[in-house]
Parts: C-alpha cells; structure tokens; sequence
C-alpha cells in the first residue's frame, strides 16, 4: 500500500495536466466528466488505504528527493496516518462529489474548461498539503490550493467585483503564507529539519522557547489566515463572488480547513509554549462568537454561510487550543459535510431564484423543491447543531463542553456557548427565510441525479456522521476519539453532574437560538429584521477600519520610494550628466580619430600596460 | 650575450611592433609590426632554450614562425580583398565593426 | 670585441626597426624590415641555434617578405604616395601610450641583472628528433594548419573578372 500513497493526490494533478494539455479538442462535458473521475480514483485509493490500513494508518512514501544540499533534505514524502487519513478522504471524497455537483451546476457556462482545471489542480494540491511528510512539501501544497482559490474565486473574471475579491483572498492569505514560511526557516534554522518526525523529536529534546514562540505565533497568524479567523477572516465574505461550488469546495471542506489542519499537526510545536495553546482556544472562540453575531444580520445567501463557516473555523480552533485536537478534528469532518451541502444547495436555491442572492426576497421554496429542502435542512440542523440528530451535536457540543473544564477556558466556553445560540439563530433564520413562509416563486429547476447524490450523501452525513462519539455517559457507539487517542490523546473529558450541566446547557443554546430565529425570520419579512443593524451587517465594521488604516500606509509609503526613485532619477541623471562629460572628454580625446581597430588594438595594449605594472608591482 | 640582455632585445622589438600597430596609418605597415612582435616572442624562446639548455625553445620558434607565416598569409589576402572591397588600404577604411553611433 | 660586435647587431635590428616607424613608402618598410630580420638572424646564432637562424633567413627573409613584396604590388598603391601622412589621425594617444609601454618595459627589466650563461649550440639534428619526435603531433597538426590557410586564401581570393 505504501508505494500507492502517490496515486491519492496524482490522479487529481494528471487530470489537471491532461486538462490543461488537451482539454481544447474536448467538450466541456468530457472534460467535466474527466475531472470527476479523477478525485474519484484518489477516493477508491484512499478507501484501499481504510481497508487495508483503518485500524491503524502509518504509511510512508518517499517519492523523489527534491532538494539535498548539504545536511538539509526536503523530499516528496508522503506519511498517512490518522489525522491524514481523515484529511485525504474529506478531500477526496467530497471534492469527488462536488465535481459531481458541478457538471450540471456550471453546464454551459463560460470557463468550465478553466474551471474543471483548478478544481482538479485544488484537489491535488490539497491532497498534497495533507499527505506531506515535511513543512517545506506543505508549504507547496498551501501555496497551490492558495493559488487555486484566487484562480476561482475570480472564475466568473469578468465583473470586475468577482476579480477584486479574488484578489483580495490572495493578498489577505498571502499574509498568512508570509508569516508560515519565516516560521519554516525559524524551525529550520533552530532544529535543522523540516521533517515532521525528525523536527518533534528534535523539538522534544532541546525546546528553544523564543524561537518555538516566535514560530508558533507565526504558524498561527498563518493559520489564521488560511482559515479566516479574526483578525484575517475579511476575504472569506468577499470571496463568495465565485461559483457555489467552489465555495463548497475551498471555503467549507478543504482550503480553509487547512488551517485547522496546519495547527493539529504542529501542536507539538504549540504545546511546548506555555499559554500559546489558551491564546489559539480564544482566537477561535472569539472568532467563532464575532461571526456568528455577524451571521445573524445578513441578507446575502452565501454570506450567512460565509460568516458561518468562519464562525464554524472558529469553533475547530477553539478544540485545538483547550487540548482536544482530535475533537476539533471531529467537527472538521462534520463541518465539511454540511458546509459543502448547505453550499451547493445554496447554488441552486440562486439558480433558481435567477441569480439573485437576497434571502428576503425568497420564501415557500419547500414546495417547490421538496428535495433541496430536506437536504438542506438536514445541513441546518447540524449547523445549529440540533440535539441528538444532527452530527455537530456531538462535535461542536463536545467542543464546547471540554472547555468548560480545561484551565482558563470558562471565559472560553461563554463565548463558544453565546456564538452557539446565534449560530442557530442564523442558520435557522436562513432556513425559515428561504424554505418556509410566503411563496416567492422561482425558476423551475430539475435537479439531476449528479446534484442528487451529493446533496443526498452529504445530508445522511450531516445527520450521521456524528454518531461515531457519543458524549461521555450515552450508550453508543464512540470510535473516533480512541482511534485517534494514538496520536492526538484522549482530551479532557466532563464527568458526572458537570457533564450534564454542559449538555443541557448547549442543547439549550441552541433550542433557544432556534426560537429567536423563527423571530427573526418574521421580522425580516416584515421588513424590521435583524439586517438593520448596521454593525452586525457590517461584521462589526472591520472592512471599513482595515481600509482605512492599511492602503494609506502602504500608498504612503510608495510614495516615498517614489520620491526616492525621483532623487534616483536625478542622480541617474546626474550619472547621465556624467556619462555626457565623459563622452566630451574622450571627444576631445580622440580628436579625429576614426578606425575602430586602432581603437581595439589601443584597448589590448593599454591592457598589457595595465598588466606588466602588476607584473612589475610583483616583481618588486 | 645575458639572457637579461636577450630579452631586453625582444622587450624593444615588441614595444616597436606595438607601436607600429596603434601608430601607422598604412596597413602593410601593421603587419609588419605584428611580424616584429612575431620575432620578439622568438628571441624570448630561444633565450629560454639557451638559458636551460632545451631543445624546446627552438621548436617553438620553428611553429611560431609556421603560425606566424599562416597568419600572414590569410591576413594579406584578406588586406587585397579590403582593397578590393572597400577602395583603400588604410585604417580608416577599416570602420564596419563599429555600432551605430550619433557622432 | 664580441661585446662590442654584438652590440653593434643589436643596434641594427632596432634602428632598422625604429626606422619601420618613419618611412613612408610601404615598400620601403618591407626593405627595413628585411635587413632587421637578417641582422635577427645572426642573433639566433648567437643563442646557439643555428638550424633557426638558418630558418629565419629562408622563411622569413626569403619567403615572408617576398609575400609582402608581392601583396604591395598587387595593392598598386599610385606613386604618390609621399602626400599621404604616415601616422593615422589622432596619433598622438596612441603614443602615449607607447610612452608609457615603454616605461614599463624598462621598469620591468630594471633589476639585477641575471648571471652570464654559457650558451651551447643545439644543432639541426637535436632540433629534428625532437620535432619528429616527441612533437610530432603538433608537427603534423601544423601542416594541417598550413593547408587549411591555402583553402582559406583561396576561399577569400575574388578575381576582378568573375565571381570566385
């Protein structure tokens, strides 16, 4: 098995190669359904590697040794073990059935060939990301899906707006890239490795704290980046300009996620600084209570959802940071499968609505499209978080109920539970918005089965897929968290009456957050909703703050450097003004000389006259 | 006869054929600096086999004045073609290599 | 007494040399040049190498400078050459710079002077094995050399009547 692991993230870089060399003798069709097979194919490998390797992954492949120069080796590695595994099927597997989503989604749209093509390319650079065995082939795979998700967000490249948010998710995660890759050359110039097993060993034995603490915060601010948390978290929304399945894609299962992924499996690194895990904890709850207030005033479709998932982010974040990695890996998985789900219905709820995205002017969609509504549903409730039915119950609670109880995390779980209680709020109002109420009739569209079967799947999922970790004190089943004990330990877990304390307290959160959204929903209709508050329309006004400080800075600054390449030009004129003296000089030189070869022959024996006095210099 | 003095010979032969060459309009006048500077190296090479008894130093010259007759021969070919081709014999014929420049 | 003729050699082969600077009769520089090579040629004796002064009369004298002689002819420069200036237009950098050639030659060669060698005479024969000899690679590489240089004359060479 171990020799196969290349195949996992090679199928989806051939079909961007084969795209990308042929694609222009092919339908779109054929290239759409190219594409698709190929995350389909890492998906049956990944699923030999479950049969064969479940119980306990621990694969290597050395493919290629990409750079060897004197004691520094960073070569295509790959490593599967648990937390990969997790991470290459979520790619894989749901990448496959958004690529399914999409033959039908983008038919006859323009760009599909480009599209299809940075969608493979996403894929495999994700794959690639997860499967490193060293930072540096990380590195590469981030700044792939980094690429990528510019390359699609700006898909429909020609409104201007859908460019500019492209943009400006690659410059704010170009930050984050930034700040990653000085923490790479820190680890390396302290530890002399990029490794993964060699760099936590090595960090184990001679702990540098201020080199581990400056690269940790970096690592974070990169994270952070990646997985639009506050303060980074402002080309998320934005980036809603791009097709509803690329966002199901990059901005729910996958890139964002990356973040979330990146601090799991550093958290050696995280956990050797004393406090810098706590400072993770909050940086998620904070973000994940900001977002949600945020989520709860919007009107644009997928920006609910935008701000849903930074909130959502924000809540993996928080498992990291309270010591319970493998839960927040938990909710990773939940998430992703109702993210991605709720994602693409949305894209057919704005096909249907002929590309309009304001929610108020949708309603009674229930009857119209009985099985968008269920499916969507079901996303709403694990995004609410639902008791019992729905996944995120039993991840996003179990989040916050550990951080109850770890050190300094009481203010950690009032804010998880407060951006509980608007995290239903929101998705609940969304979903009373657009399902129920009033008819506002649409465009009739006949979803295919290649639009059913993903909505269909992920919507058992999200119902689920939770059922693999029953809190502590229910019967049923709990798999994931001993599975994953090997690797990531077991975290800290409530006990007694405690830990009905917290369950109560989430699912009340939550049945509260429900009922204010059935409020809210009215209100909207009523045109007295939450939307109003400009504060929480406008995420708190941060866009506007960050614009106003950073641009003039840096204009500024040009500025200067302008200033200083206008004293250049005038030295270089100056230097011109030299060039001119010289060349009156050697005029006046050459009075009247003409022949080039004396000029040559001048030239060769003034060399020789240079030479003999060296000559004579070391004779002396 | 010094080797001092030998090379002090070849030092001035060089020195007169180097200045025919930057100095002499007339180009059968620069060859025959370059057929001076061809003699000088030749004094130098004998100096050397004389001072440490080789033979190489006079096969030296024996290729030197092959090469050096070489030489001659194609560059004077080429001077009648410049003839020829570009009406006179002089340096200040000689001017195609050089760049287009606003002089 | 053979100080004395020698340096009376020596004083040939310069001032027929230097003279090459002031004719100005192409002509005239290929007559100076000959007699300085002749005088060179002695001077090879000297240096105890007769085979290449024998060479240097035959190839050079005999052979080069008629090359000379003939490719002046072939020039026809017209007679009046005697307005024509010798030295080229901007003479008189270039001559400082030989100036200054000159000064360095003699600040090189301004230091003690070497011990007086014995010179032995290496004859023709020593010369030959050693050309076909341990040489004889570069001997033939030569000959190759010479050919090639009469293709390329003749490759060079146009007549006035009809294309080459």
């Amino acid at each position: 098995m171990n020799e196969w692991l290349f195949l996992i993230p090679g199928f989806p870089l051939l079909g961007a190669l084969l795209n990308g060399i042929f694609g222009e003798h092919f339908s779109p069709r054929q290239i759409g359904r190219m594409a698709a097979t190929m995350p389909f194919l890492s998906t049956l490998v990944v699923f030999a590697v479950w049969m064969t390797h479940g119980r306990d992954p621990n694969l290597h492949e050395q493919v290629w040794t990409w750079i060897s120069v004197g004691n520094f080796h960073a070569n295509i590695g790959f490593h599967v073990d648990q937390v990969t595994l997790v991470m290459i099927s979520i790619a894989s597997f749901v990448g496959f059935l958004i690529h399914l989503f999409s033959q039908q989604y983008l038919n006859g749209d323009y760009g599909e060939r480009r599209y299809y093509f940075y969608l493979n390319l996403f894929v495999g650079g994700m794959l690639i990301l997860t499967m490193a065995d060293n930072l540096l082939l990380l590195y590469l795979g981030w700044e792939t899906v980094g690429l990528c998700s510019y390359a699609l967000v700006a898909h429909w490249y020609r409104k201007q707006e859908n460019a500019w948010a492209g943009r400006k998710a690659f410059v704010v995660t170009r930050i984050g890239d930034t700040a990653l890759a000085l923490a790479i050359f820190i680890l390396f110039a302290e530890y002399h490795t990029l490794n993964y097993h060699t760099l936590f060993a090595a960090v184990a034995a001679r702990p540098d704290l201020l080199a581990l603490t400056i690269a940790g915060i970096l690592v974070l601010i990169g994270a952070v980046a990646k997985s639009a948390q506050f303060p980074l978290h402002i080309w998320l929304p934005d980036s809603m300009a791009g097709p509803s399945t690329v966002s199901a894609l990059i901005h729910a299962a996958t890139m964002v996620t990356a973040g979330v992924y990146l601090c799991i499996r550093l958290y050696p690194i995280f956990a050797a600084v004393p406090g810098m895990l706590w400072v993770i904890g909050l940086s998620g709850a904070f973000t994940a209570l900001y977002a949600a207030s945020c989520g709860i005033a919007q009107v644009d479709i997928k920006r609910v959802l935008a701000y849903s998932t930074i909130s959502q982010l924000g809540y993996m974040f928080l498992g990291v940071g309270i010591g319970a990695p493998s839960l927040g890996l938990f909710h990773l998985l939940v998430h992703a499968c109702f993210k991605a789900l709720l994602f693409m219905g949305a894209g057919v709820v704005i096909l249907i609505y002929s590309d309009n995205h304001d929610i108020r002017q949708m309603g009674g969609l229930k009857k119209q499209q009985p099985f968008l509504r269920w499916t969507f549903l079901a996303g709403i409730f694990a995004l609410a978080a639902v008791p019992v039915i729905s996944a995120s119950f039993y991840s996003k609670d179990a989040i916050i109920a550990t951080a109850f109880i770890v050190p300094g995390g009481k203010l950690l779980w009032v804010l998880a539970l407060l951006g509980a209680v608007f995290t239903a709020i929101y998705a609940f109002r969304l979903y009373f918005l657009v399902f129920e109420g009033p008819e506002k009739p649409g465009e009739p569209y006949q979803m295919g089965w290649g639009m059913k079967i993903p909505l269909g799947i992920l919507a058992v999922a999200s119902i689920g897929i939770g059922w693999l970790q029953f809190p502590p004190g229910w019967p049923g089943p709990k798999i994931w968290l001993p599975w994953l004990a090997p690797e990531l330990g077991m975290p800290p877990a409530p006990s007694g009456d405690v830990n009905i304390f917290l369950q109560v307290a989430c699912s009340v959160a939550t049945l509260i957050g429900i009922a204010i959204a059935y409020k809210a929903a009215q209100w909207e209709r009523e045109g007295r909703g939450l939307s109003r508050i400009a504060f929480l329309f406008n995420a708190w006004f941060f866009d506007r703050i960050f614009l106003r400080i950073f641009p003039p800075i840096w204009y500024a600054f040009a500025h200067i450097l302008d200033r200083l390449i206008e004293q250049g030009g005038f030295q270089l004129m100056l230097l011109g003004g030299l060039r001119d003296g010289f060349g009156l000089g050697s005029r006046a030189l050459e009075a009247g000389e003409n022949g080039l070869i004396s000029r040559y022959a001048s030239g060769m024996i003034l060399g020789l006259v240079v030479l003999l006095f060296i000559a004579w210099g070391y004779l002396l | 006869m010094t080797l001092e003095l030998a090379l002090v010979i070849a030092a001035l032969l060089f020195l007169i054929g180097m200045a025919l060459i930057i100095l002499r309009r007339n180009l059968i006048f620069l060859l025959l600096g370059i057929e001076l500077l061809f003699n000088a190296a030749m004094v130098i090479a004998l100096a050397g086999g004389a001072r440490w008894h080789s033979v190489t130093g006079q096969v030296l010259v024996v290729f030197m004045m092959a090469l050096s007759g070489a030489a001659l021969a194609l560059t004077l070919a080429l001077l009648l073609r410049v003839k020829q081709e570009l009406g006179g014999d002089t340096v200040d014929d000689l001017r195609q290599l050089r760049e287009e420049v606003d002089e | 007494m053979t100080i004395f003729l020698i340096l009376l050699l020596l004083l040939i082969i310069l001032t027929t040399g230097a003279a090459l600077l002031v004719v100005r009769d192409p002509m005239h520089g290929a007559v100076n040049l000959g007699v300085s090579l002749l005088a060179l040629s002695i001077l090879f004796l000297v240096l105890g190498a007769p085979f290449v002064a024998a060479l240097e009369v035959m190839l050079y004298v005999g052979a080069i400078l008629v090359l000379f002689l003939f490719a002046i002819m072939l020039l026809r420069t017209p007679l009046t050459i005697r307005e024509e200036p010798r030295w080229r237009r901007g003479f008189w950098w270039p001559a400082v710079l030989v100036v200054l050639l000159t000064a360095v030659l003699i600040l090189l060669f301004s230091r003690r002077p070497d011990l007086m060698v014995l010179i032995q005479e290496i004859g023709p024969g020593t010369v030959g094995r050693a050309l076909f000899g341990p040489y004889l690679w570069l001997t033939e590489a030569v000959a190759l050399l010479l050919f090639a240089v009469i293709a390329a004359v003749l490759a060079i060479h146009r007549r006035d009547d009809h294309d080459a």
